[in-house]
């Protein structure tokens, strides 16, 4: 499964909570990833990902100045950026939320809490349908 | 030695994220530059109020358009001594993170030089000693059009704690 | 049936099919594609109410959503499904309809049935819990992160709520409350919380309902958010602990919690359908309606009631127009508390509009004093300044009170307070507040709640007595405390009063002794000895309690009110209780002052503390040895104060009887303060010097001067405090 996954990207994780942003970062590393930023909130996000190379853009539905929704959305409008895959982090019971977002082209979403695999199961879904698998 | 290595590619890394534009500026005779984006505006001299009971290098107030903002003079702060003002001295108007939120500082200058971008790779880490003023302001040392510029950390250079740690005469 | 445009429609169809056949299980974007897809179908060719369509558009949405959400056992049926309403569309739009016989639309039929979506309820009924394995993440340094977060963003929700109080439909502002609750639970769960996880469960679901309109903010929304908050609040205080103490978590009863969700009004439920209204109305007998409903239900494109209703002559269409309009009447969305539109306007222009108002004030007296202008006598020119007077001072009083909000607010806070502290000590307290209207600067609403609660608290803890106590004396078992808020004279009032026990003056007295705050307890009159209660460090309670602190309080208190240019009064009779009344200016940015020059500096002294000035003769100064300096004012000799020296001022005139002596007073206590000339009288805009300075003792302040230099306010009893350790204190 691996042979899907570059671990050498940049991911990028946001959440208003620095708290999650941590525990997220943990479980990325567990994963292979060890080349993680940070930002708390769309706003910032959306900056980075525009002015750096990121390979992943894992990101909470619920932050101030910018949804995860809004980023998606961003991301996905800009043609120099509509690429980046996007994985929506989202609590259990919001269904409307994943809705939205998988309508707006979220890459994947996963529901917390979740552990390092179903993480990973996740990540790999989302490169194994971009090689085209 | 892979231990080393990896600092030292470490530290490469973390010079490369300081790249930028910076403003330089003259102290006693040496280049220093800030980052441009925490620079708000550059004014000449005014007329500085001064502020009881605060340290030397704590000149005072100014009016800015209405708003009251602190004066420091950076050639007292890092210990050189100290220049009458003349003509080419100026307040650079920075805005410092501090844990009381951002805030604007004036900091005086002996002469504002230019704007320069400043690749990653001309970047030094700071040397562990030896340096005029404290490691702990130093971001880096910067490489660019045939001089060394000390590259200032404004927000350690301008900590309040130690601004406001002053305590009161007579009590 | 025609269909609008059957080209470009066959298009859009054969690209559904493809994406359908494209897609795999797992594939949440070729889903997302697929639903997106189908929404632009219903749109465009407005299918969604074509009566042969519809349906099938419905389903299959209903199908890839489930897909998508992972409510799906049969995935692979839910697959064909799809791939065979695909293919039925295609052959409606070649024939012009859905043929309702054949292998696809036997396939398909099946497979509705299978996945249950004959059933008429949502996907609920299949929503599955995703398997939670078991959590590892027990680092310390994870949790107490957590809890400082956590911690914080609770407070956060309290100012929130008070706003939200007053203006129920902000979006912004619940969002702003739901978030935290959001976070919390999110990462309670990878901490293995469970409590704190559920506790934030519920109250982001209750809240998650007001987000889309399902519930109302009512009164009862906010206690119970309250009340979550003071939950939550308590179990990370005891998980900080249990961290500490390595100790288990202490359990917690949600019950009640969950009792008051229940109970929250919803907002359907205000909502009553057509054939429930003409039922209502006693136009229909409830089993016509059954009759009619279930009628509806086995239509395969169903009608709606009404016409149902008519077609079955049960009801004449006008009964059912006016059910109609009803229904509609009730949708309408709760009106707000307030009426009043309003704009959301930053903070910070507020105030730069007020400051700048300010300034204008000032600028425009002094251009009417100007000494040339009123040599010109003109009158058009005085009749036009005038005017001009008067607009703006109209502007200056509308940008102030732009920035007073109701007073009703902080009260209301003290509500719950006091129903705490009623609980914790036995004590029946009866709270009345009066002139919740009252407005207040902003600004200084935040600064008043701590003293307001410390007096609140020491009211019930101190001032009330038990109801057994009260009623050996005769009282009525239950204590009345009141707070009360007005407008007088260019200030504000707020009192606090209760009918308890009064002061014990006796106790005081001793306890002031003991603690060596006087010296000839005899010569203290009442008044004088209720004020020892503002001394640092006093306080008369024989056991601390848990309620009203460490007796740190009430100097505190005096001190804060102070700072905001107020003054607290006491005022008690034994046995009868007591009432503190707070005297607030009403505009804290403007004071008239006294701007003096000394050396190269201005300085401002508030006119308020100015006695008099003059110029002392050689005779009237006199120094003692041991007492420093003094100057003689009339029959009393004061002590002087150099200000040059406190402020370390160069080139300040340092004989006295060459430059001016002006005397102040704060507190009953006079000054001579030493300046080098007074330069003018005139009103001042003040603007805080920040934080930077802000623990400089006797500054309250800077101000922008006319020429453009910044003044300094002196704050007298700043400067009185730095006087008393002077004598000596060179400065140079």
């Amino acid at each position: 499964m691996e042979k899907y996954i570059d671990f050498g990207i940049k991911v990028l994780v946001a959440d208003d909570f620095a708290t999650m942003r941590k525990i997220v970062r943990n479980i990325l590393k567990q994963i292979g990833f060890d080349n993680i930023v940070e930002a708390e909130d769309g706003l910032a996000a959306l900056q980075i990902v525009k002015q750096d190379r990121i390979g992943l853009v894992v990101t909470d539905w619920n932050m101030p100045n910018m949804s995860g929704l809004e980023l998606l959305e961003k991301i996905r409008e800009n043609p120099e950026t509509k690429h980046v895959p996007v994985l929506m982090v989202t609590a259990e019971g919001l269904k409307d939320n994943v809705i939205a977002a998988v309508k707006a082209g979220v890459n994947n979403y996963v529901v917390k809490p979740f552990t390092a695999e179903t993480l990973q199961e996740k990540i790999e879904q989302i490169f194994k349908k971009l090689a085209g698998a | 030695m892979a231990q080393v290595a990896r600092k030292i590619e470490e530290a490469g890394q973390s010079m490369q994220e300081k790249e930028g534009k910076y403003l330089t500026f003259m102290l006693a005779n040496e280049d220093y530059g800030l980052e441009i984006l925490k620079v708000r505006e550059i004014i000449g001299m005014m007329e500085i109020t001064s502020i009881p009971q605060t340290p030397e290098y704590v000149k005072g107030v100014i009016n800015l358009r209405g708003r009251v903002i602190p004066v420091i003079d950076l050639r007292l702060k890092f210990g050189l001594p100290p220049m009458e003002y003349g003509e080419r001295t100026c307040i650079i108007v920075v805005e410092v993170t501090s844990d009381l939120g951002e805030l604007q500082m004036g900091v005086v200058v002996d002469s504002v030089s230019e704007v320069l971008n400043i690749m990653g790779a001309d970047i030094e880490p700071p040397p562990a000693f030896g340096a005029r003023i404290k490691t702990h302001y130093i971001m880096g040392i910067a490489k660019a059009k045939g001089t060394i510029k000390i590259l200032l950390d404004i927000d350690r250079v301008l900590t309040t704690e130690e601004l406001i740690g002053i305590e009161g005469l007579g009590s | 049936m025609a269909i609008a445009d059957p080209v470009e429609l066959q298009k859009a169809l054969e690209q559904l099919a493809l994406k359908v056949v494209m897609l795999a299980e797992d594939d949440v974007p070729g889903l997302g594609s697929f639903l997106t897809h189908l929404d632009s179908l219903k749109e465009r060719f407005a299918l969604a109410d074509s009566a042969e369509v519809g349906v099938f558009l419905q389903e299959m949405e209903e199908v890839g959503t489930r897909l998508v959400l992972q409510e799906v056992e049969k995935a692979a049926q839910a697959m064909e499904l799809l791939n065979h309403g695909v293919t039925l569309l295609l052959t409606w739009v070649r024939d012009g309809q859905v043929p309702r016989e054949g292998e696809a639309w036997e396939a398909y039929r099946q497979l509705c049935q299978e996945l249950g979506l004959d059933k008429r309820e949502g996907a609920s009924a299949t929503s599955e819990e995703v398997e939670r394995k078991e959590l590892d993440f027990e680092d310390p340094e994870l949790v107490a992160n957590f809890l400082e977060e956590a911690r914080e963003h609770l407070e956060g929700i309290e100012a929130n709520l008070v706003y939200l109080e007053q203006h129920p439909k902000e979006l912004e502002a619940i969002n702003a409350i739901f978030r935290p609750f959001h976070t919390i639970k999110g990462v309670a769960g990878f901490l293995n919380l469970s409590q704190i996880q559920e506790a934030g469960h519920e109250v982001e679901s209750v809240l998650d309902e007001v987000r889309s309109g399902r519930l109302p903010v009512s009164q009862g929304l906010i206690d119970l958010v309250l009340g979550a908050v003071d939950l939550l609040k308590m179990m990370l205080a005891d998980l900080a602990e249990a961290l500490t103490a390595r100790r288990s978590l202490s359990v917690f009863d949600l019950t009640p919690l969950k009792e008051q969700i229940r109970r929250l009004p919803s907002a359907s439920d205000g909502v009553p359908r057509v054939g429930e209204i003409l039922v209502e109305k006693g136009e229909l007998a409830p089993e016509e309606l059954a009759e009619s409903l279930a009628a509806q239900k086995s239509q395969a494109a169903p009608q709606p009631l009404g016409e149902i209703l008519v077609q079955g002559g049960k009801v004449t269409p006008q009964k059912v127009a006016q059910a109609l309009v009803q229904q509609l009447g009730e949708t309408r969305p709760v009106a707000e508390k307030q009426v009043t539109e309003t704009v959301k306007v930053d903070v910070a222009k507020v105030d730069n509009l007020v400051d700048l108002m300010g300034e204008l004030v000032i600028v425009q007296s002094q251009v009417r004093q100007n000494q040339k202008v009123a040599a010109l006598n003109d009158q058009r020119l005085e009749r036009d300044l005038g005017q001009m007077a008067r607009i703006t001072s109209e502007l200056q009083k509308i940008s102030m009170s732009m920035r007073m909000i109701p007073i009703g607010a902080t009260f209301r806070k003290m509500v719950r307070l006091v129903r705490d502290l009623s609980h914790k000590t036995g004590k029946l307290v009866n709270l009345r507040l009066a002139g919740e209207d009252t407005e207040i600067d902003r600004n200084m609403v935040e600064a008043i709640y701590d003293p307001l609660v410390h007096l609140v608290r020491n009211a019930v803890d101190h001032g009330l007595e038990t109801p057994e106590r009260r009623q050996a004396r005769g009282k009525p078992p239950e204590g009345q405390l009141w707070l009360r808020a007005y407008h007088k004279g260019g200030n504000i009032i707020i009192e606090i009063e209760e009918d308890g026990q009064g002061l014990d003056r006796q106790a005081i007295l001793a306890r002031a002794v003991e603690r060596g705050l006087v010296s000839a307890p005899e010569q203290l009159t009442p008044a004088q000895i209720d004020q020892l209660i503002f001394e640092p460090g006093f306080s008369t309670a024989k056991v601390v309690t848990e309620v009203s602190g460490r007796g740190v309080g009430m100097d505190v208190v005096k001190q804060t009110i102070e700072r905001l240019r107020g003054k607290i009064e006491i005022s008690t009779r034994p046995g009868e209780g007591s009432c503190f009344t707070l005297r607030l200016p009403l505009t804290l940015a403007i004071i008239d002052g006294m701007v003096v020059k000394v050396g190269e500096e201005r300085y401002i002294m508030p006119t308020v503390g100015v006695r008099e000035t003059l110029r002392p003769l050689p005779q009237d100064y006199f120094t003692v040895k041991g007492e420093g300096e003094l100057i003689r004012v009339r029959d009393r000799l004061l002590p002087m104060m150099r200000l040059h020296r406190l402020f370390g001022i160069e080139r300040a005139e340092v004989n006295p009887t060459q430059a001016l002596v002006m005397v102040v007073e704060y507190e009953g206590e006079q000054r001579a303060l030493l300046v080098d000339e007074i330069l003018g009288k005139q009103e001042i805009v003040i603007k805080s010097l920040g934080h930077v300075f802000q623990r400089i003792q006797g500054l309250a302040g800077g101000t922008i001067l006319g020429d453009g230099r910044v003044g300094l306010i002196v704050d007298l009893a700043g400067l009185f405090q730095l006087g008393r350790g002077d004598g000596h204190n060179y400065t140079q």
